[in-house]
């Protein structure tokens, strides 16, 4: 998929603005604090109405203003579609068009996919779990309709259940209404489960073909899905909701001394191996943006393998501080197969690619 | 703004309404205002009216207006089949089909532990003492497909299946005359995953 035309009305500190863009590479150039990473906001605003920067969403308006629009020319393989999407402060909700008709947020997303790498990706390898559960969720999410509704059902029944557990530690109702909500705990979580691992499982070994590359199959790398009770890769469902059951009858103890859940896929991990060693302890500087690079390559190949279509590649910052090799391999992997957008400060350092593509110089809102 | 203090009194009480901001709140006082005075009298008349006869059937937990609702006087309805229900209002929904023959147990929600709602809150002790006398033959669980609802459903079967009772719960997937087309991802799935044999 490709975006063939921008289009910004009085988002962020746009007040106007409307590009053409090159099917494969955008550069977007200029000083600090000018407006180039807003442009990639636009973009992921665009696929779904949200920021990878905020979540609050009076940001996206421009001063003084009370809506702000974003609109695009999507093309894919069976043809193009201008789809729009629009917030209104004063009302706090978006409306989402395609062809200039109302549709519903479900039904809108997944027509753009963006593929983002900023620099707080270089954190995820040593981050907070829950940073990789949602690399790994919204990877899901991207090419899976259903799959955030069934994680927001999940997480409210988590939520209904914790509330029960402190109830339970008070000694204000009996052990029998938890159990009720095991059930419906435990089916929901193997849904999710299932999803996750069947993902994990693609990524990694898309992961693992990229990094052998970008290492000079100097390094293996292995992504493990870790939980409690351990499943194992390719499980059946009902295994799955059994090992669930017993675990959580265990740590029932536990579970109300907490008054948390403890066992389910909200306490999941993902752990990356380079050469069989814990990449969260040993992986140097160089090894883990070598491993997200990995990653982010990977996702490209797993968006394509479930929609048929690639999609498109944000670059925010990180590219100017991969190294020469690094880039050369990025440039040969995703070169007039991936539109790719990025931001950088100087031209010159982007200049891997064989086909200049277009490049954007940007200040203070305006885009020359 | 600045109204006489009955105005404002009636704006304040529209506001009370589910659905109705200030705007609205002050739209239906200037009308209720430009009404006849009996029209109005009739209103509130029938608004106090309702409150004061309106109870609840001492035996399913509907809206009636006798110590029993409609269904439950009605001795022409299946008396071994029973539908739970959460709230009055699904008890109409059911009703407009002319389907169900059974009869109706209303719980007055759902168990919702954030919002306070527990077993203990809902009718649920009244349906065990209902059930227990054997002479239901199948109990349908019609509660909502959300997360309460199923909660509440579950609950319910729990404690419902040791008495050797049949029970069942409605299924959920897509809505008659729709093409498949048209059904969003998610009911479309979970009607995949509620197949059956055919």
């Amino acid at each position: 998929m490709r975006i063939e035309g921008l289009k910004l009305i009085h988002f962020r500190n746009y007040s106007q603005l409307e590009l053409e863009l090159d099917k494969n590479l955008n550069l977007f150039v200029g000083a600090n604090g000018q407006g180039k990473t807003n442009l990639l906001e636009a973009i992921s605003f665009l696929a779904s109405g949200s920021s990878f920067r905020t979540h609050h969403e009076s940001e996206f308006v421009f001063w003084g203003k009370k809506s702000c629009l974003v609109s695009g020319i999507v093309s894919k393989r069976f043809g193009k579609q201008t789809q729009q999407v629009c917030y209104e402060s004063e009302k706090r909700r978006k409306i989402y068009k395609n062809e200039g008709v109302l549709v519903e947020r479900r039904k809108y997303l997944g027509q753009l996919i963006p593929v983002l790498f900023t620099p707080e990706d270089l954190t995820l390898v040593k981050g907070q779990p829950q940073g990789r559960r949602r690399f790994l969720d919204e990877e899901i999410a991207k090419v899976s309709p259903v799959y955030e509704y069934e994680l927001g059902r999940y997480q409210q029944i988590v939520k209904q259940r914790n509330f029960l557990l402190k109830k339970y530690r008070e000694k204000i109702i009996g052990s029998q209404e938890i159990e009720s909500w095991n059930e419906q705990l435990v089916l929901q979580a193997v849904k999710i489960l299932t999803k996750r691992m069947a993902a994990l499982h693609r990524i990694s070994l898309l992961a693992r073909l990229a990094h052998r590359k970008l290492t000079g199959s100097r390094e293996n790398l292995d992504i493990n899905y870790a939980s409690l009770p351990t499943h194992q890769e390719g499980s059946h469902p009902e295994q799955i909701r059994q090992s669930l059951l017993e675990s959580l009858e265990e740590r029932k103890q536990e579970e109300v001394r907490w008054g948390q859940t403890l066992v389910g896929p909200h306490r999941d991990d993902i752990l990356f191996f380079i050469n069989g060693k814990n990449a969260k302890m040993y992986a140097s500087q160089g090894q883990q943006r070598t491993l997200v690079l990995a990653l982010k390559l990977a996702e490209l190949e797993y968006v394509k393998g479930e929609t048929g279509e690639y999609p498109v590649l944000l670059f925010d910052d990180v590219f100017s501080e991969l190294d020469e090799s690094r880039r050369r391999f990025l440039v040969e992997t995703i070169e007039g197969r991936v539109q790719t957008f990025i931001t950088g400060t100087e031209a010159e350092r982007l200049g891997n690619f064989r086909h200049a593509g277009r490049i954007f110089t940007v200040s203070r809102g305006e885009v020359l | 703004m600045f109204y006489p203090e009955p105005i404002a009194r009636v704006i304040e009480a529209f506001q009370k309404l589910p659905g109705v901001g200030p705007k609205t709140a002050q739209r239906l006082a200037f009308f209720v205002l430009s009404l006849p005075r009996e029209e109005v009298v009739a209103m509130a008349r029938a608004m106090v009216n309702a409150r004061d006869k309106t109870r609840y059937c001492q035996s399913c937990g509907n809206f009636s207006d006798a110590e029993t609702c409609f269904v439950c006087r009605d001795s022409r309805r299946d008396q071994s089949l029973l539908c739970v229900v959460q709230d009055p209002r699904d008890v109409l929904a059911l009703e407009r089909t002319r389907e169900f023959k059974g009869l109706y147990h209303v719980l007055g929600g759902a168990i919702s532990p954030i919002d306070g709602v527990g077993p203990d809150q809902l009718r649920i002790r009244e349906l065990l003492a209902r059930t227990g006398g054997g002479s239901f033959r199948e109990v349908v669980l019609a509660t909502n497909p959300n997360v309460e609802g199923e909660a509440t459903a579950l609950y319910i079967a729990r404690i419902l299946k040791p008495l050797g009772l049949r029970v069942t719960r409605i299924a959920h997937g897509l809505p008659v005359g729709g093409d498949l087309e048209y059904a969003d991802e998610v009911t479309l799935s979970r009607a995949m995953e509620g197949r059956r044999e055919f």
